[in-house]
């Protein structure tokens, strides 16, 4: 179980994998914590072979084999199953860690992935002061706006992004439900609103869901306020956050990342902390 | 310790095949809902106690929506659910259901039972503590239930009795103040799962086999190796109640690597804090104690001040590093004391997780709650 | 100002010539402080008002002016706090006797409010902008999953938003609403520890078979409550009562109540209806809040919709037509107007509300001469939410009265209090009466948590059914 044997002649790299419900990511790491491969699959019914190929495809983009890893550690609702694993740790934490690497400084994180959304207020190094999560309801996810705009727009998750920015007269949506908000946008639709004003209507109402569950649990959103999770690769998510928060919010390069990058890191301290013992 | 726990939790678990035998020889029967209602007065009375405060499955909320309203809190509409269900195993023996209404939703739920077709006496707490007018009332009630008690039973209610009773859960408090008292321990020998189990175990058992049981596991544990590592965080559960059955949150935060050192909940659990005095009229004796020298439960009111300062000392007192609220649904009173408490816990920089359930936990879902628990229990550890 | 839609929005509100001038400047600050800005007031008074409210009627319309007139009065308690003047605010449920009283008795030094109440009855049903202040009530921490009572959350956000300052006292009465007075704590430890509150509560254990306003323990008991929480009222504000002003607010309700009885029954006799039921609700406003303006404008405004009412049934007209069937409800939800106007969309009529039908025994004035007496008889014989059997009771024994085709039930399922018998209420009053009784879960203030498409099917559904057993019982089925 675990890393295979070492091979001491080459430089030890360490693992993170990530088995969330949607995507399982993979993140490879050397002794300096720099980068050296992230992948990224659709997570699949068995978690512990999401695993394997994501890491198998990490260390196939890292140019690197299992024999170097050093370590493997795991998060996300799957990280129990993944046999290789030989720490588990919880997305939240890694989610910290993983961001303050990232963009060091980091006060708030704001995640939106497939099925559920998280605000995690940052302290030094990457410690977790406060975090609430919205895991009950799905307007406050990225599945809100897959599954309205998807459904009721017909245009390409890719697409959607480029096409709310454009938008000039956001629909306003009263619904705090999924299922309510998908009448009202056909509502909108009958009455001539254009799809990227209701693309962005979209992304402002799960924006505005997302930032009232931290605040409701008295999460101050000091900057930094870095924008994580699958959400964070649609161009105009960024726009309604600030526009919500009045504050500057800031993207990642590689916004789903982070968890696996962290847990990497803490897979990698474990290890040089083993190592100098 | 494990022998002792197990014994203790068959001879809880036996009082409902009990309490059928006693039927069948005449005794009287008589489940009651809430702390304000004393298990002092019942067993004085010679009838049988059974308290109902039955939770943690998801299926008997939902049991009762076809007339319950959906917004009521999951362990009002289990207290009706599970008799509807036909999983209630003493509510159909019933001669008399005595339920405490200190707020809407055991009101609601009572009601349900009266609809039912089950006698219900109500023991009306009036919530403005502080007005002398309205601490009469609540002595006036525990009069009329004692008349409606000697009426079911047919014979008075000797004081000596209640005084008796009175003892007996004093004792009982003693012993759990005495094991609770382990808990302060750097790797305490039980944690919140045990001692919660504990409360709910002595509230099933006659009162002087739950002094033999408890006297034996408070003697064994004074003795007994830590069960906890030493770096575990130390955990304040707070609430509403942690019902009987509903055991997965509170195993799951010690499972992740915590300790709940002590709790600040209102029901299913003894006040065991505070004793009763057993000089004097013993009806006022226990008006007093669940009335008047405790710290208010979260309904009364004023009282989330008081409550704080409560939850301070016990933050001090066992070395609290976090707190987790532990919320049910829809309980709208308690979800606003948690707004309250997040403000001063913040201020006072304890570190605060709420969690909520409509007892979906113990069926699906655990992969959000045990990402929550996990990180809490995580950044605590980190934390210190 | 002049020709802007918030001119527009007075002279809807009959104000007119120089007192139209007059107030307009007042009206625009007072929207602005509101959160109304001026794509508000041409939508409501270009669509919303239009659509949803019976505007033809000149009663209508002034009971518009009225509330807006209070609405304007909340929006300046600041300058008037700072004046001197001494705020005394409350929440439903109450009897508002004494609030009346202390108005008489203070007159200009005084101002009773229940902002809340009046604030919603102005915001929702007009202008449909209730939602930023629930909003921002639910971001301090009011949390939106657990089901507050909206009422709650604009208490809040008109507070954390600064559009009323505190009361000099808050005189809650809470009964057996939980959420109420404890709103007052909440307030006080998080907001503003000068929230000062007295609070008259009730334990929750009416039993089975019990009618509490019979029982004199239990109204001595009530008396003493409120005795206990007046006396600290008149105390704070400087303000004694004395028997002349609580038989003079006393009159002024009953006068009141019987005005609207002759309203109601003549609405809900006459065919075609003239007024639909959120309308008609709103005429009761007086009932569940108090009013310093005056209750002269609204009893104005009441005498009006009386005699238009009067020319409309001799000859014949209505809102609605002749024939359509005629559903009543436990409470008309005219917060949410746009339910109405789906019934009436859908050829049915809403007609009266269990809430605003006073019993038989609510007609008869109560017996003593103490007030706190005579005010717990008063509570404890609306019989709201004190005890499910003897209040089923009473619906029983108005809808036997109102004889409406249909009984819809619901719309308060957030509310603990009064929304619990709903369903088990509705089916004991089918079995007794035949009227068939339908039920909704829905909010009654706050129309954000459900859909407008789900409900008019159901709506829809509910008055294809009304309409089918109504002609089946007129072919003798």
């Amino acid at each position: 179980m675990g890393a295979d044997r070492v091979d001491p002649g080459r430089p030890a790299i360490f693992a993170g994998v990530d088995i969330g419900s949607t995507t399982s990511k993979a993140v490879i790491i050397d002794q300096e914590g720099d980068v050296l491969a992230f992948s990224i699959i659709d997570t699949k019914q068995d978690r512990d072979q999401s695993g394997e190929v994501v890491l198998a495809q990490a260390l196939e983009v890292a140019g690197r084999q299992a024999s170097d890893l050093a370590a493997v550690a795991s998060t996300g609702y799957g990280r129990r199953s993944f046999k290789r694993t030989q720490k588990v740790m919880p997305e939240i934490i890694c989610h910290a860690r993983g961001t303050e690497q990232l963009r060091p400084g980091v006060k708030t994180i704001i995640d939106v992935g497939g099925q559920d959304s998280k605000i995690i207020a940052v302290g030094e190094y990457g410690t977790v002061e406060m975090f609430e999560m919205n895991d009950r309801c799905a307007a406050g996810t990225g599945r809100f706006f897959e599954v309205l705009s998807g459904r009721l727009l017909n245009v390409p998750l890719d697409e959607l992004g480029p096409l709310a920015l454009s938008s000039e007269n956001p629909v306003f949506l009263s619904s705090v439900c999924t299922i309510f908000a998908e009448s009202e946008i056909i509502s909108h639709l009958s009455h001539g609103a254009s799809p990227q004003d209701i693309a962005m209507g979209i992304l402002e109402s799960m924006a505005k869901r997302v930032v009232s569950t931290g605040r409701q649990a008295r999460i101050a959103y000091d900057e930094p306020i870095v924008l994580t999770g699958g959400i964070a690769l649609n161009v105009a998510a960024k726009r309604a956050f600030e526009e919500q928060l009045d504050k500057e919010v800031e993207v990642l390069d590689r916004p789903q990342m982070p968890a696996a990058l962290g847990v990497a890191l803490i897979a990698r301290d474990d290890w040089v902390a083993g190592e100098s013992d | 310790m494990e022998d002792l726990m197990r014994e203790f939790a068959r001879l809880a678990s036996d009082r409902p095949t009990k309490i059928r035998e006693l039927k069948k020889r005449g005794k009287k029967v008589v489940p009651y809902v809430g702390q304000f209602v004393p298990e002092e007065l019942l067993y004085a009375a010679g009838v049988e106690p059974y308290l109902v405060c039955r939770g943690g499955e998801p299926e008997p909320p939902e049991a009762v929506l076809d007339d319950m309203l959906r917004f009521l809190n999951p362990l009002a509409r289990s207290m009706a659910g599970f008799h509807v269900m036909g999983l209630d195993p003493v509510m159909p023996l019933a001669d008399l259901v005595v339920a405490s209404q200190p707020e809407c939703h055991v009101q609601r739920m009572a009601e349900y039972l009266e609809f039912l077709g089950l006698p219900v006496f109500k023991v009306g707490v009036p919530q403005n503590w502080d007005r002398p007018y309205a601490g009469e009332y609540y002595f006036r009630e525990l009069e009329q239930l004692k008349a409606k008690l000697e009426e079911l039973s047919g014979a008075p209610i000797d004081d000596e009795r209640v005084r008796e009773q009175i003892g007996y859960t004093n004792a009982i408090n003693a012993l759990l103040r005495r094991i609770d008292e382990s808990r302060k321990r750097e790797s305490p020998p039980l944690g919140g799962y045990e001692f919660i189990h504990l409360n709910h175990h002595s509230l099933f058992v006659d009162p002087p086999v739950a002094i033999e049981r408890l006297s034996e596991i408070a003697e064994r544990l004074e003795r007994a190796e830590g069960a906890f590592a030493k770096d575990s965080p130390r955990i304040l559960l707070a609430g509403h109640a942690v019902a009987v059955g509903d055991y997965l949150v509170v195993k799951n935060l010690e499972d992740a690597g915590a300790i709940i050192a002590t709790e600040m909940l209102d029901e299913g659990m003894r006040w065991y804090r505070w004793d009763t005095a057993t000089e004097g009229d013993p009806l006022r004796n226990l008006w007093r104690a669940k009335y008047l020298d405790k710290v208010p439960v979260n309904i009364f009111q004023p009282a989330w001040k008081d409550r704080f300062e409560h939850m301070k000392a016990l933050i001090e007192d066992y070395r609290i590093d976090g707190v987790v609220w532990y919320q049910l649904a829809y309980d709208e009173i308690y979800d606003m004391e948690c707004t309250v408490i997040s403000k001063w816990l913040h201020e006072s920089k304890v570190p605060l997780l709420k969690l909520e359930t409509s007892y979906e936990y113990s069926r699906e879902a655990t992969g959000p709650l045990n990402t929550k628990v996990e990180s809490f229990v995580e950044s605590l550890r980190r934390g210190r | 100002m002049a020709g802007t839609a918030y001119e527009g929005f007075l002279e809807l509100g009959e104000f007119e010539g120089r007192e139209r001038q007059r107030i307009l400047p007042q009206w625009v600050e007072a929207a602005t402080r509101l959160g109304l800005d001026e794509a508000d007031m041409e939508y409501a008074v270009t669509e919303f008002i239009p659509d949803m409210w019976d505007i033809k009627y000149q009663g209508v319309r002034k009971m518009i002016g009225a509330m807006t007139r209070e609405a304007i009065d909340h929006t300046q308690l600041k300058e008037q706090k700072q004046r001197g003047v001494k705020l005394v605010y409350g929440v439903i449920p109450a009897i508002l006797t004494p609030y009346q009283a202390i108005k008489k008795a203070g007159g200009d030094k005084i101002f009773v409010s229940f902002p809340d109440m009046c604030l919603m009855n102005f915001l929702q049903p007009l202008f449909h902008k209730g939602a930023p202040l629930f909003e921002l009530a639910e971001q301090s921490g009011l949390t939106y999953g657990c089901r507050h009572c909206a009422l709650n959350k604009l208490r809040i956000g008109l507070r954390l938003k600064d559009v009323v300052p505190a009361p000099d006292i808050q005189w809650s009465f809470g009964l057996v609403c939980d959420e109420a007075t404890k709103v007052d704590e909440y307030i006080n430890c998080i907001y503003d520890d000068k929230w000062f509150a007295v609070i008259t509560r009730l334990p929750h254990d009416t039993c089975l078979g019990e009618v509490d306003d019979e029982i004199p323990e239990r109204v001595s008991y009530l008396a003493a409550a409120f005795r206990d929480a007046y006396e600290e009222v008149q105390r704070v504000t400087g303000v004694q009562v004395r028997d002349e002003h609580i038989a003079a607010a006393l009159d002024d309700f009953q006068r009141y109540l019987g005005k609207t009885d002759v309203l109601t029954r003549m609405n809900a006799e006459a065919d075609p209806q003239p007024l639909r039921g959120s309308a008609l609700v709103n005429f009761c406003h007086p009932f569940s809040m108090p009013f310093n303006t005056g209750i002269e404008y609204m009893e104005d405004a009441l005498d009006t919709m009386i005699e238009e009412m009067k020319v409309e049934v001799e000859n014949g007209r209505g809102i609605y037509p002749k024939g359509v069937p005629k559903v009543g409800s436990y409470f008309v939800p005219y917060a949410v107007p746009w339910v109405d106007k789906i019934f009436m969309d859908n050829g049915v009529a809403t007609s009266s509300s269990l809430t605003m039908i006073p019993s038989a025994k609510q007609l008869i004035p109560p017996s003593g001469d103490d007030l706190y007496q005579n005010v717990a008889e008063q509570w404890l014989r609306m019989v709201f939410g004190m005890g499910c059997h003897v209040e089923v009771k009473t619906w029983i024994e108005k809808v036997e009265r109102a004889r409406p085709d249909a009984l819809l039930m619901g719309f308060f399922d957030y509310d603990r209090w009064l929304g619990q018998m709903h369903k088990l209420g509705a089916r004991e009053v089918e079995k007794a009466t035949g009227v068939p009784t339908f039920y909704i879960e829905a909010d009654f203030f706050d129309d954000r948590d459900y859909s407008q498409e789900a409900l008019r099917t159901r709506i829809e559904s509910i008055s294809q059914v009304v309409k089918m057993r109504k002609a089946a019982k007129a072919q003798g089925g």
